[in-house]
């Protein structure tokens, strides 16, 4: 698939989580509770910002619904989905590289 | 003392913040917001006073069964609905008011989405207007409340997502 990634990165903080949680379908509030443990309580995202980054993700078809039950949508990763999941994570992975030679290029310029 | 408690307040489309805390301000005070007998018109209900944040949200769609199920199930209680806007209210635990939008960008969609009702209002009086020599009264009226109305609501709101945008 050739994507042009720019359109849908950078992710926001809560669009990626809502991403990185569905490595299974699940519904809205289930995501809430996942995304607040898998960033151990660092990144909680209100029903207001939830209900929006499904609307956009759904829109841009980076996920999709599968079920309604209860009045309840479980939301899946599309395959577009999961694509530009990797590429976010592949570029976080080169930042993080980066920042972290930085820093002890930094800290060893403080200690001296 | 009466149980019921009526009070008219008027409050711009971005004024949501200076809303929520006036009604989590009645409801310290022991009036509890039960929603809106008329356009502007707030109905309380007395009772024992409660620590309740309220938070306004502004949905642009029909079918909103999923989005309510969402907040229900995250402990919120809807207390009212008018025209799209919709008032949520959960008690407040260990001093942390809780929000219904936690990052700036989702924020700001959604006063972009009031935004552009407000000022499609105004638009479509306008297009209405727009074949007539001789434009109806009804429209007049319409024009002259909708037209200078809605395009200072919409200026506030801009005003306001550029706020949001760049914080001081």
């Amino acid at each position: 698939m050739e994507l042009n990634f720019s359109k849908y990165l950078p992710l926001s903080e809560a669009s990626f989580y809502v991403m990185a949680a569905l490595d299974a379908p699940m519904h809205g509030y289930a995501i809430m509770q996942k995304v607040e443990a898998m960033s151990e309580g660092s990144v909680v995202i209100g029903p207001g910002t939830l209900y929006g980054a499904f609307t956009t993700l759904e829109k841009q078809g980076l996920i999709a619904k599968v079920s309604e039950i209860d009045r309840r949508k479980s939301y899946a990763l599309t395959e577009r989905g999961r694509l530009v999941l990797a590429e976010h994570i592949r570029r976080l992975a080169i930042m993080v590289r980066n920042g972290e030679a930085a820093l002890s290029i930094l800290n060893k310029g403080n200690a001296a | 003392m009466k149980t019921t408690v009526k009070k008219f307040k008027f409050f711009s489309a971005h004024e949501d913040e200076a809303q929520e805390a006036w009604l989590q301000d009645m409801g310290k005070q022991g009036l509890h917001f039960t929603g809106f007998d008329r356009v502007g018109r707030f109905t309380f209900a007395r009772g024992e006073p409660a620590h309740m944040a309220y938070r306004i949200d502004y949905i642009d769609r029909w079918k909103t069964d999923d989005y309510s199920r969402l907040f229900e199930d995250a402990g919120w209680e809807r207390v009212a609905d008018l025209f799209g806007w919709f008032y949520w209210r959960k008690p407040v635990a260990d001093g942390v008011v809780p929000e219904i939008y936690t990052d700036p960008q989702s924020k700001i969609a959604k006063l972009q989405r009031m935004l552009v009702t407000i000022a499609a209002i105004a638009a479509v009086f306008v297009f209405l207007a727009l074949p007539y020599d001789d434009v109806p009264m009804y429209l007049v009226i319409a024009l002259v409340v909708f037209v200078p109305f809605n395009t200072y609501q919409s200026y506030l709101l801009l005003k306001r997502i550029r706020e949001l945008r760049n914080p001081a």
